[in-house]
């Protein structure tokens, strides 16, 4: 079965866990982005972020020694790292997942589009700009599957193995909330106030 | 009955499945394939915009720190598995000590009249438990002394 490990994946785990100089600081630094990603987007305060970007790694380490090579080493760090962050979100009572009824996609807006004359480059940059607000605005679930699936570039089977979620629902999480910010762009600037 | 509450994933929005289909032509749109079946043009757009998502740059020495972290996690560990081992020692020496007290009084109760009569036979001296007990003293304390008697100078004992 091919469990989309590298042979450097096992490599690494091997010289972390008999104690190699610099193996395991070379794990974190191979998987940090992708752990900064996912608990930045969920929690999106830095501070808190870098915290439990640690406390991901702690666990990581102290669990090493369980990890089977059953699936990739990115996937189980991340797995690791969205628990954790789920676990803080519940802690503070965020909700996960909101409905996209635009509320607060349109409040974004409000703040973005009050441009007067838009052409050519600078409509991009409007657009793009609208579109990032939005995104902000977004529920914690819909922004972290976006980001790993268009910024981590990584496949559904993999974000259904970092979040436990069926593929079916990540898709309808991405399906909508691309539907969602797909329909702000048709609308002229300054239409959602 | 009470509904079950909700899971931390569940969004009644998602709770509609979507069909492969539109799965698919949105995808196709997002990639700005020229006959997608939905509007192309917004969906590129869109697919621009997201690659254009500013990041939060992670901070810089994350990686450092998560070892500095881990090592003082694994410093504060071996304390503490030293402190537990510390407490095990000093309770099993007391249990067995314990145990042997307790073993030793029992072998006096029981067999101390008999030991007592046979050691006043040989020595009449030690006729009774007093004079067993200063036998021991005496038994304890007799090659200490002798000793040190051995290891006084002549020279030093005539200048004190």
């Amino acid at each position: 079965m091919d469990t989309g490990e590298t042979p450097s994946d096992r490599d690494l785990v091997a010289a972390v866990l008999a104690g190699t100089a610099g193996a395991f600081e070379r794990l974190v630094r191979d998987h940090e982005r992708l752990c900064w990603h996912i608990l930045q987007r969920l929690v999106r305060d830095p501070e808190e972020a870098r915290d439990l970007c640690q406390e991901t790694f702690l666990r990581v380490h102290q669990r090493l020694a369980q990890y089977r090579h059953e699936s990739p080493l990115k996937g189980w760090i991340g797995r690791i790292a969205y628990t954790i962050g789920l676990r803080h979100l519940e802690q503070r009572r965020v909700a996960l997942a909101g409905t996209l009824d635009g509320e607060a996609s349109a409040h974004a807006l409000e703040l973005e589009a009050d441009a007067g004359e838009v052409e050519g480059a600078y409509l991009e940059r409007e657009r793009a700009s609208r579109v990032h607000a939005a995104i902000d605005a977004l529920p914690p679930l819909q922004r972290t599957l976006l980001t790993l699936y268009h910024l981590d570039e990584l496949s559904i089977p993999e974000i259904t193995g970092i979040t436990g979620l069926p593929s079916g629902t990540i898709k309808s999480h991405l399906f909508r909330t691309r539907a969602r910010l797909a329909g702000l762009l048709a609308e002229p600037a300054g239409a959602c106030a | 009955m009470n509904p079950k509450p909700p899971r931390p994933h569940d969004d009644p929005g998602a709770d509609a499945p979507i069909t492969e289909s539109a799965w698919n032509a949105q995808e196709a749109a997002m990639a700005g394939a020229r006959d997608a079946s939905l509007d192309a043009e917004r969906y590129r757009a869109l697919a621009r915009a997201i690659s254009t998502w500013p990041e939060v740059p992670a901070p810089i020495d994350l990686a450092g720190a998560a070892v500095r972290a881990v090592e003082q996690a694994q410093a504060r560990e071996r304390a503490r598995r030293e402190a537990l081992n510390g407490r095990l020692e000093r309770t099993l020496l007391a249990s067995l000590s314990s145990v042997f007290a307790a073993a030793a009084l029992a072998a006096v109760i029981i067999y101390g009249a008999e030991w007592l009569a046979l050691l006043a036979a040989h020595v009449p001296l030690l006729d009774g438990w007093m004079g067993v007990l200063l036998a021991c003293i005496v038994a304890i304390h007799a090659p200490d002394a002798w000793r040190r008697l051995r290891s006084l100078e002549p020279g030093v004992a005539l200048a004190d």
